[in-house]
């Protein structure tokens, strides 16, 4: 049979669709103007759930609420379970609609393995089983009961025969890569992420994992290329370029600390001078480059660069901005925390001193 | 009486040869005296309050590795007793700006408040049964184990299996490894009841049984919250005004 793709491709012209056809439903969705959830409602309706909503049984909210969470993909194993418990114990349940009820039963197991609750799952991904036989969703499901149950090779044999299949099963990729992870085996996880990356190299998210896989081993150069990727994928959020500034920081030396402060600065101006990672990051920076100042270490320290440090111009850039951070962080302090004040005065002015 | 035993004799017999008595520890049996004082059993004090927050910081993430401070003091001769403990990390310590920011202001924040120091680290790792310390958390625990007085510290790792009875209603027994790293050796390692041990304050099991709900996990905070929040405080005062009521 001709290997069928995930995404509804084949699925029939928009003329002669059904009503409850998955792909038209979908190009209805992006056709018209209806917003999406935040993520200040998904966490408003789970507070409204936790006092009163499951208490009461509120079927309406628990549907709303597991719409939110499979949009947002967040993991919040708790509130899950209990709301797709209620959504499918509900006597009305027949009006969801086949896929409302799948797609609850599918979060209901992937809640259930995360609170532990291995019963539930198990008796789903029969269910599911029986009505799906060749689903590569629930294939998904059975190497995750299987991974739970502590079955790691079963559970990649599991996973190279589905993408055998469909190799484009990017989800499968990664649960792969996270049964590398859960065994410790760090080498095998960077190098199916890095095959998974040479096909699907827009995945942001991807390349930020394989990017702290890289930090973990303190490989810093190929960790600041993942990190260049993900810039390059999402330039205006900020904490991309503090997490870059993060590893230059890190790997050390003049060149990558000089780098590190052209980083937290741009994340700073980014985020309007409110990520305060950033400010003690340029404190610290500046505190580093004295110490190096002081040892006279006119050139560099031996330590590779890992960037293009050529562009940075000679003499001190931002040279003050080690100390207007350690003038404005007592600002933050006295609003947000006073309690903490002293330490934090203390502190910068030990390192604006040394 | 009188006489020595012969053991013993024997003992100090074969000590008049070496330099440095140190302190040992006589084993009557095989008449050895150990002069090395790095063989010592240390006993580490632990408060309730520092034992019911670090277990409260690492449930509040069970996915993840979470890293802290031990706060404390040195009693007696190479004993420790700690009373506090600072949240500090539920993100990856491979990155080293929070870490060495965090250093600084716990161990600040330990001298100007109640005249005490940086004792140690304790982590909870990532996957259920690893017990060890990875390379990176090592390298930190070295570091406070450096600046500590007499560089004297410990290190605790959560051992997740025992969480479950750790929570039923009496309290089960407590959920802490502890590793030291003896003068000579490079590496952290677990202790046998002969190198240390762990007094964990009467009732602190209990304490955190009950103490261990949904609400309370998630007020827990560290330095990673803090810093995306300021006006979240690590330091986590909240708990011991909960524990006395």
């Amino acid at each position: 049979s001709t290997p069928r793709l995930d995404r509804g491709q084949n699925a029939p012209r928009f003329r002669f669709l059904r009503a409850d056809c998955f792909a038209a439903r979908a190009f209805r969705c992006a056709m018209t103007s209806r917003p999406r959830s935040t993520l200040g409602e998904l966490n408003d309706t789970e507070e409204y759930l936790e006092s009163a909503g499951f208490q009461k049984g509120d079927v309406l909210a628990c549907r709303k609420y597991l719409a939110m969470v499979g949009e947002h993909l967040v993991r919040r194993p708790g509130p899950v379970a209990r709301a797709a418990q209620v959504v499918l114990a509900d006597p009305k349940n027949h009006k969801l609609g086949k896929r409302e009820q799948y797609g609850a039963m599918e979060l209901l197991a992937y809640a259930s393995l995360d609170v532990g609750d291995d019963g539930t799952a198990e008796a789903i991904v029969e269910t599911l089983q029986v009505s799906f036989p060749d689903s590569d969703k629930v294939g998904r499901l059975r190497g995750c009961v299987l991974e739970q149950r502590n079955k790691f090779s079963e559970a990649l044999a599991l996973y190279d025969a589905i993408l055998e299949k469909h190799p484009a099963e990017q989800r499968v990729w990664k649960r792969k890569v996270g049964c590398y992870k859960a065994v410790g085996d760090f080498d095998a996880a960077i190098k199916t992420l890095t095959e998974y990356l040479d096909v699907f190299m827009g995945d942001a998210s991807a390349w930020e994992e394989l990017a702290g896989l890289y930090c973990e081993k303190n490989h810093f150069a190929q960790s600041i290329f993942c990190w260049e990727e993900v810039i390059c994928a999402q330039p205006q959020l900020a904490k991309h370029h503090r997490h870059i500034a993060e590893v230059y920081c890190t790997a050390g030396g003049v060149d990558n600390l000089t780098t590190a402060r052209k980083y937290y600065a741009a994340a700073l101006d980014m985020s309007t001078a409110s990520d305060l990672r950033a400010m003690f990051g340029l404190v610290l920076v500046d505190k580093k480059l004295k110490d190096f100042e002081q040892k006279k270490n006119g050139i560099g320290n031996g330590k590779k660069s890992l960037g293009d440090a050529s562009n940075v111009a000679q003499g001190d850039v931002g040279a003050d901005l080690g100390k207007d951070a350690a003038a404005f962080i007592p600002k933050i302090y006295k609003v947000a925390c006073p309690g903490l004040l002293p330490v934090v005065q203390k502190q910068l002015a030990m390192a604006v001193s040394t | 009486g009188k006489t020595r035993p012969r053991s013993r004799r024997r003992a100090y017999a074969r000590c008049e040869r070496t330099q440095s008595w140190g302190r040992g520890v006589v084993t009557e049996l095989t008449g050895r005296l150990e002069t090395d004082s790095n063989h010592v059993s240390m006993k580490v004090s632990v408060t309730e309050r520092a034992y019911v927050k670090l277990v409260l910081h690492s449930l509040k993430h069970p996915t993840r590795d979470v890293f802290g401070v031990l706060v404390g003091r040195t009693v007696g001769d190479g004993d420790l007793e700690v009373t506090d403990v600072l949240p500090m990390l539920h993100s990856t310590i491979s990155v080293t700006p929070s870490v060495e920011i965090a250093l600084e202001q716990f161990g600040l924040h330990a001298e100007l408040s109640v005249g005490q120091h940086l004792v140690g680290v304790y982590a909870a790792n990532e996957r259920l049964g690893d017990l060890q310390l990875g390379h990176n958390q090592a390298k930190v625990a070295d570091v406070v184990k450096g600046n500590a007085p007499g560089k004297n510290a410990v290190v605790f790792v959560v051992d997740s299996e025992k969480i479950n009875q750790a929570l039923e209603l009496n309290g089960g027994p407590h959920v802490l490894q502890m590793l030291i790293k003896d003068g000579e050796s490079t590496k952290w390692d677990l202790v046998g009841s002969q190198s240390g041990h762990i007094a964990l304050a009467g009732g602190a099991t209990a304490t955190l049984a009950k103490m261990a709900t949904d609400d309370a996990i998630k007020k827990v905070t560290d330095f990673d919250d803090h810093l995306d929040d300021p006006g979240l405080d690590w330091r986590n005062g909240w708990v011991e005004d909960a524990m006395g009521k």
